[in-house]
C-alpha cells in the first residue's frame, strides 16, 4: 500500500486552508485522506472535509495564528507515517428499482449507452462502490468504481425535480439524491431506502470509507417499502 | 422563557439566522447563518444577548409582527424603514414593544438584507447545533403568515450593552460601486492572460440569480476550461461556470463542486456581498 503522498498547501484567507494532492483518486489516497481527516481532527480544532484529493481544514479555534503557523502544525501531522488505521466503515446494501415507471431517464439512458435495462441493472449491481467523500447534497455519496460501459456524459439540461432516492449516473459517477432537488445526472433507478434523516443522531446514512452494493428490487417491493417508510423525505 | 411574537405578514424572504453550523460539512451539510454577520453580530451585542442568538434576517421587505408580551428588539443591517404601531423605529437602536404593539418593517434599502433582533433571541429548534434554516435540515426554510415565535428570556438592561455612536456602521451597497478584496482562487493558474485581465477589469453586476446560496454575475467571461475533479467550497470562492458567468458562494452554498475555483473572495467582505441584490455592481481586487 502506498502511504506517502505529495501535498501542497493553499491557503484560502487566515482560518481555512487546502492541502492539495497531485494525484488521482484511487483507494490508497482515500485511505490516506480518511486516516489524516481523522488525526486532525483529534488533535486540533478545525473541521475537515475532503473531496477526491484535497482536504479542506477550517481553523475553529479562538487563537490568532496566521496561516503559516497553521500550515507548519498541520504540516506536522500530515508527515507522520500513517499508522495501523483502524476505521469503522460499514458496507452498505442499498435495494433499488430499476424500472421504467420510477426512473424517468432509465429507457433513454439505455439507448444512449447501447445497452439492454437487464445488462445495466448487472453492471450496476456488481461492484462494491467505496463512498470516497459526502457532498453536493446533505448525505449525498460520491462513489467510484463505475463500470466503464456505464459513463455518460451529464445531461445538457438539467432536470428540475429529481425525487429522494434516485439512484443515478453523470460522467464516471454513480450516487443517490437524498432528498428532492434539480440535478443533471441521468435516473437509472430509485431506492425507497431513507439515506438522510436529521432527526437521527447520525443524520447521513453513509459516511467517507463506507462501502455501498446495490441489489435489485420489484416495482411492488419498491411501492411497500416506500409505503411502510412513510412519506419519503424530509 | 420570554414573550411570543405573531407574524402577521411574512415580508419577501424572512429567515432564522445565527452564526450557522460548522463541524458538518463532512456530511455534505452547508454552514447557513447570518449572512452579514457584522450586523447580525451587531443586533445582538446591542440587546446585550449572546453572541450567537437566532434572529430575523429580512430581504427587500420586512415581516409585520405582534408582539403578545413585551420584548426589547433591535434592526441592524440595511436601512429598514420601520415603525411600531405609528411610531418610527429607528435602526440601530434598542426599542421596547408592549404586548399587541405590532412592528412593521416595509422598506429595506441601502442593501438588501436588515436583520431583527429580540432580546433574548428566538427560541426555534436548535438542530445540529444551530437554529438557521435550511431545508432539509430545518423543517421549515422562509416565515410564513401566522407563524408564532417563542422569545428567550432577555438580559437587556442586566449590564451596559453596546450602544452604537455614530451611523458608519450602516451599509450602503445601493448608490455606489463596491470594490471587493480578493486573493487568487486553486484554479486561477488555470486562466489566460485575457481571462485574468477580465476578471480584475471588468464591472460585474448582479444577475436575477442571487439568493443565500449564491449571486451570479450578469457579465461572462469565455471560459475554456476543462472541469475539474469535485473538490471542497467555501464562502467566498467565486467559480467560472461553462457559460462564462461568475458565481460567488455565499453562506448556503454546497460543500463540494466542480467549476474552477477562480477567485476567493476574503471573509470579511462577505458582509457586502450579503446586501447586493440584482443590479448592484462591484469589481474584484485580486492581490
Amino acid at each position: 500500500m502506498k502511504t506517502r503522498f505529495e501535498y501542497s498547501f493553499f491557503p484560502l484567507g487566515n482560518r481555512s486552508l487546502l492541502v492539495q494532492l497531485p494525484h488521482e483518486p484511487s483507494e490508497d489516497l482515500l485511505i490516506w485522506l480518511l486516516e489524516k481527516s481523522a488525526l486532525l481532527s483529534s488533535k486540533l480544532n478545525v473541521e475537515v472535509t475532503h473531496s477526491y484529493n484535497e482536504l479542506l481544514i477550517r481553523d475553529l479555534s479562538n487563537t490568532s495564528r496566521t496561516s503559516v503557523e497553521l500550515q507548519q502544525v498541520i504540516g506536522d501531522l500530515l508527515d507522520l507515517p500513517v499508522s495501523t488505521f483502524t476505521s469503522t466503515s460499514f458496507a452498505h446494501k442499498i435495494p433499488v428499482c430499476y424500472d421504467e415507471d420510477i426512473a424517468p431517464d432509465l429507457t433513454a439512458y439505455a439507448e444512449q449507452v447501447g445497452l439492454s435495462i437487464k445488462e445495466i441493472v448487472a453492471l450496476h449491481t456488481r461492484p462494491v462502490y467505496p463512498v470516497y467523500f459526502i457532498g453536493f447534497l446533505p448525505g449525498f455519496p460520491y462513489l467510484t468504481g463505475l463500470d466503464r460501459r456505464l459513463h455518460l456524459d451529464r445531461k445538457n439540461t438539467p432536470s428540475r425535480k429529481i425525487d429522494a432516492g434516485s439512484v443515478a449516473i453523470g460522467g464516471k459517477q454513480t450516487g443517490i439524491y437524498p432528498q428532492e432537488s434539480p440535478g443533471g445526472w441521468h435516473i437509472i433507478g430509485r431506492t425507497p431506502k431513507r439515506i438522510f434523516d436529521v432527526r437521527k443522531d447520525v443524520p447521513a446514512l453513509f459516511k467517507a470509507g463506507d462501502t455501498i452494493t446495490f441489489y435489485e428490487i420489484s416495482k411492488k417491493e419498491f411501492l411497500e417499502t416506500q409505503e411502510k417508510n412513510g412519506a419519503y423525505g424530509v | 422563557m420570554g414573550s411570543k411574537i405573531t407574524i402577521l405578514k411574512a415580508g419577501i424572504f424572512t429567515t432564522i439566522q445565527d452564526e450557522g453550523r460548522a463541524g458538518y460539512s463532512h456530511l455534505g451539510i452547508p454552514q447557513s447563518g447570518a449572512l452579514d454577520k457584522k450586523s447580525y453580530h451587531l443586533a445582538n451585542a446591542l440587546l446585550n444577548n449572546t453572541s450567537k442568538e437566532a434572529v430575523f434576517e429580512c430581504t427587500l421587505v420586512g415581516p409585520q409582527i405582534q408582539f403578545n408580551g413585551e420584548a426589547t428588539f433591535v434592526i441592524t443591517g440595511a436601512t429598514a424603514t420601520a415603525t411600531l404601531d405609528e411610531i418610527i423605529v429607528r435602526n440601530g437602536i434598542p426599542a421596547f414593544a408592549k404586548a399587541g404593539q405590532i412592528l412593521s418593517i416595509s422598506k429595506i434599502s441601502g442593501g438588501a438584507r436588515c436583520y431583527l433582533a429580540f432580546a433574548g433571541g428566538i427560541l426555534t429548534d436548535l438542530i445540529l447545533e444551530s437554529r438557521s434554516w435550511y431545508k432539509p435540515i430545518t423543517f421549515e426554510s422562509f416565515v410564513k403568515k401566522g407563524m408564532i415565535f417563542t422569545l428567550g428570556k432577555s438580559r437587556f438592561g442586566d449590564q451596559k450593552a453596546a450602544v452604537i455612536k455614530n451611523a458608519a456602521h450602516l451599509v450602503d451597497v445601493k448608490n455606489q460601486i463596491t470594490k471587493l478584496k480578493a486573493a487568487r482562487g486553486p484554479e486561477y493558474k488555470m486562466l489566460s492572460i485575457t481571462q485574468r485581465q477580465l476578471l480584475e477589469n471588468t464591472l460585474f453586476t448582479v444577475s436575477a440569480l442571487w439568493d443565500r446560496m449564491a449571486i451570479q454575475t450578469k457579465e461572462k467571461i469565455e471560459n475554456n476550461l476543462q472541469p475539474i475533479y469535485t473538490s471542497p467550497v467555501i464562502p467566498g470562492m467565486v467559480q467560472l461556470t461553462p457559460s462564462g458567468t461568475l458565481i460567488i458562494l455565499l453562506n448556503d452554498c454546497q460543500t463540494t463542486g466542480g467549476y474552477p475555483r477562480v477567485v476567493v473572495i476574503e471573509s470579511l467582505e462577505l458582509n457586502k456581498l450579503a446586501q447586493m441584490q440584482q443590479g448592484d455592481q462591484f469589481l474584484l481586487s485580486i492581490a
